[in-house]
């Protein structure tokens, strides 16, 4: 043999060896990029093998692998995921490139380097991953050992998994991130039952941050500021803070989902509970991470996919239920609801003993339970212990478990009476949630005013008004985002003039009712443009931000009736003004209604006296009416005067309202 | 016998029947065993890594209650038994509930609790009213805590005739 050969042959053994030390120190340094590069010169390794097969089956484009990264095609084609955790990829570019992350990841299975601080090998840390591409690839156990994975399995046994349940705590009024509601993926064990739910472990995707509220929290909000992770909370201290520190209804919507499906859902969200995603308020949000979470499954893929430029939790819902994956509703009503049922069980003078009691203590009242039978008595002492609980939340703003001396008495003497609380029992609302009109709306409608006739059309991106439909919604609140109305006018001289009549960012009426015990602020907030002239030719807009605060009363509940009384006030912004801005302050009152199920009637006056110099008083009436003619089908009468800036206006108009 | 015990609560805790614990004495009970193998060296690690860093994030149990951060943050490893902590933070996480539904002798959260212990359907009417008769031990101070809240509950399920079979 040629001496050259020889050494040909000589330098070539040595520089794989080189190579292969290169590439197993890439291995074990967990760089996997590396890995990738160094393979071509390690020809006999099982990795090449793994990653033509996944090349010939084209994985990296499959459904499975895409959701499991989180891809969505980007703007101008290409790949990007949503998961903004660096510890989620294997390769540098596993962000922007699932065939290479792909690869990556094959490699990563052959080595044993941890990621802190979890501590992991890949196999253990990407369990969804593994599972899938074990089954699509079919390993060989003996050139690619299965790494034992301790932490997993306890995961897995702790959660017990045996099916999943939406669970949607409904609208918060007063926090800024749940005003839409709320969604989580509740993990039901094997063998649940009704009593052992609340044991049962969630899965919640929040943004890690204060729900301060202010515009530097509204601003992070909206632009991907906060940084949003999923976390593994008990179900009872869930229920424990939307039922009774924030009195909202929840209602449960368990998934029919096959056992594995279930198993491979949590694998993902294994991968997912160390990393994080960037925080959007309206699109990237808790409900659609549930989503997210779900879609992994090959089946369900796509559930993303159909929003347009929001995701409000109850959208989600429906979403679900369409595609025929909700298998049972459950409602739990709210701690607000229980108290005010248990209310009604007893007499009036009853009522007003457990509230003395509640705000006294038992022993100022001595005597005051003689001659009661002590059912009687059991009642008092149970609602006068959720008045104490109840005002003890509201004044905590945090359930503190700890019992005090006072509810520790309280509870004694109520055991001493050793007869069982009735509970009070509570029908779930006719229609659930996600039965309820949808949030988008646009209107078409004809009306008349002093300068001319017009024809009015609008559109809201979302979500509920005093006179939309109220099957599904709650009765003292009204929410909208995104609220454009103008009008087309044909003016008495024949002319016509397309004129915007208002745009409002949003406007959000929150009357909760108050009575003797709940002692709730109704409160309101607005802000957008509105037409400043009455005269159709007239397009002068201000841009204003109209708030008031005061009180609002449960009438005639069988109709769900509401009065209000608010102190109000209005700052515009306009160069029309002589000092650009005008403030106004005064009262506004109003009443709701609903006549019967379908029909609504809404009633409003308004005086608001100039502050400033341009003389301009605002004062209103309004009275309006509205029919519901399908779920998703209204029509509306309205009757208004109002004095704008350049004189008054009387309008008449009525239209059709749809909901998609 | 004591780790029939523990299996038994641990099964229970998880929402399983009693039986099947009993019926898998020897061979330990599924998260159960695996702790108990783990008694002494990584297993307890790992559980408590588990609550630690993944399961309960910090800033929950620094915001809602600091009764619990000892037993959960403080990775002490001869407290081993997860299910044991399972069963004490429900207990301390819903003190109020626990001792309204008590004295009440009906309610979601006895019910639950009624589930950990293991307490047949048959037997939960005796058992709530048992809690209810006890209120006065079970609830001795305004400060008792949930250690001792179970441990009460203990020795009343002891001396009773037909709640005796669940704490043997």
């Amino acid at each position: 043999m040629p001496l050259y050969l020889l050494f040909l042959a000589f330098f070539a053994s040595y520089s794989s060896i080189v190579c292969a030390d290169a590439f197993d120190a890439a291995l074990s340094a967990g760089e996997y990029d590396k890995v990738i590069e160094q393979l071509p010169v390690h020809p006999g390794h099982y990795l090449h093998e793994l990653i033509a097969e996944a090349e010939a089956k084209n994985l990296a484009a499959d459904p499975v692998w895409l959701g499991l990264g989180h891809y969505k095609t980007g703007l101008f084609g290409g790949y990007l995921s949503e998961v903004d955790g660096g510890d989620f990829f294997t390769s540098r570019r596993g962000k922007t490139d699932p065939a290479r992350e792909l690869r990556a990841t094959l490699a990563s299975f052959f080595s044993d380097a941890t990621v802190p601080p979890y501590d992991m090998s890949a196999q253990c840390r990407f369990r969804a991953r593994y599972h899938w591409l074990k089954r699509e690839l079919r390993f060989d156990p003996a050139r690619l050992p299965e790494k034992e994975c301790k932490r997993f399995d306890a995961y897995l046994q702790l959660l017990a998994p045996e099916g999943l349940t939406v669970v949607f705590p409904t609208t918060h009024p007063n926090s800024a991130s749940s005003m839409f509601g709320h969604t989580l993926l509740r993990v039901d064990r094997v063998g649940q039952t009704d009593a052992t739910k609340m044991l049962d472990y969630t899965l919640n995707y929040a943004a890690e941050a204060d729900d301060s509220g202010g515009l530097s929290y509204a601003i992070k909000g909206l632009t991907g500021g906060f940084i949003g992770k999923f976390h593994i909370i008990p179900y009872y201290m869930k229920l424990r803070e939307y039922a009774q520190m924030e009195n909202r209804d929840i209602w449960e919507y368990r998934l029919n989902l096959e056992p594995e499906t279930v198993e491979f859902i949590l694998m993902h969200a294994w991968e997912l509970l160390p990393t994080h995603f960037d925080y959007y308020f309206f699109t990237e949000n808790c409900s659609y991470h549930v989503l997210s979470l779900i879609e992994v499954e090959e089946r369900y893929r796509g559930l993303t996919d159909d929003y347009p430029g929001w995701v409000l939790p109850v959208d989600t819902l429906r979403s679900l239920e369409r595609r025929g994956m909700v298998s049972e509703v459950v409602y739990n009503p709210s701690h607000y609801r229980v108290i005010n049922e248990r209310r009604r069980m007893i007499s009036p003078d009853d009522e007003r003993l457990a509230r003395e009691i509640a705000r006294d203590g038992l022993m100022a009242q001595p005597g005051a339970m003689a001659g009661k039978d002590p059912e009687q008595q059991a009642a008092i002492l149970d609602l006068a212990y959720d008045y104490f609980r109840y005002d003890k939340i509201a004044r905590n703003k945090m359930i503190a478990s700890e019992l005090s001396e006072q509810e520790r008495q309280l509870l004694l003497a109520r055991s001493k009476l050793a007869v069982t609380t009735q509970v009070p029992v509570i029908t779930a609302p006719d229609v659930r949630p996600d039965e309820g009109h949808k949030t988008a709306r646009a209107h078409l409608g004809l009306g008349s005013e002093d300068r001319g006739d017009f024809i009015e059309f609008g559109v809201r991106a979302v979500y509920h008004d005093w006179l939309d439909p109220q099957p599904g919604y709650k009765s003292h609140f009204a929410l909208e985002f995104g609220r454009l109305d103008a009008r087309q006018y044909r003016t008495d001289e024949g002319d016509h003039e397309l004129k915007l009549d208002r745009f409002h960012l949003i406007r959000l009426d929150n009357f909760e009712p108050q009575d003797d015990f709940f002692g709730r602020i109704a409160w309101n907030v607005a802000t957008g443009w509105e037409s400043l002239s009455v005269e159709p030719s007239n397009h002068e807009l201000m841009y204003l931000v109209r708030g008031g605060g005061g009180k609002s009363m449960s009438v005639a509940e069988a109709y769900s009736g509401l009065i209000y009384g608010l102190w109000s006030g209005e700052l515009a912004y306009s160069s029309d003004f002589q000092h650009d801005f005008n403030l106004a302050t005064g009262i506004e009152l109003g009443a709701m209604v609903n006549p019967s199920s379908r029909w609504r009637a809404y009633a409003k006056v308004k005086h608001l006296e100039d502050v400033t110099k341009d003389g301009w008083d605002r004062s209103a009436v309004e009275f309006s009416q509205s029919w519901a003619l399908g779920t998703n089908l209204a029509m509306q009468l309205n009757l208004s005067r109002e004095r704008l800036f350049d004189g008054w206006r009387s309008v008449i108009k009525a239209g059709f309202y749809v909901y998609f | 016998m004591k780790m029939k015990a523990i299996c038994i609560t641990l099964v229970a805790t998880l929402g399983l029947s009693a039986q099947v614990a009993m019926a898998d004495d020897s061979a330990g009970c599924g998260i159960g065993k695996m702790i108990l193998e783990g008694k002494s060296s990584k297993g307890a690690n790992i559980t408590a890594a588990i609550l630690n860093d993944i399961l309960i994030p910090r800033t929950f149990f620094m915001t809602t209650a600091s009764i619990m951060d000892e037993e959960i943050l403080g990775c002490d490893p001869s407290k081993t038994v997860m299910k044991d902590e399972e069963q004490k933070r429900f207990v301390a996480m819903n003190m109020d509930s626990l001792s309204r539904d008590m004295a009440q002798g009906q309610g979601a959260h006895l019910d639950a609790l009624a589930a950990v212990l293991g307490i047949e359907a048959s037997d939960r009417d005796t058992f709530k009213s048992m809690t209810q008769d006890e209120y006065a031990t079970l609830f001795s101070s305004a400060d008792t805590s949930a250690e001792s809240v179970l441990s009460s509950l203990h020795t009343a399920m002891m001396a009773h005739p037909t709640l005796n079979k669940y704490v043997q």
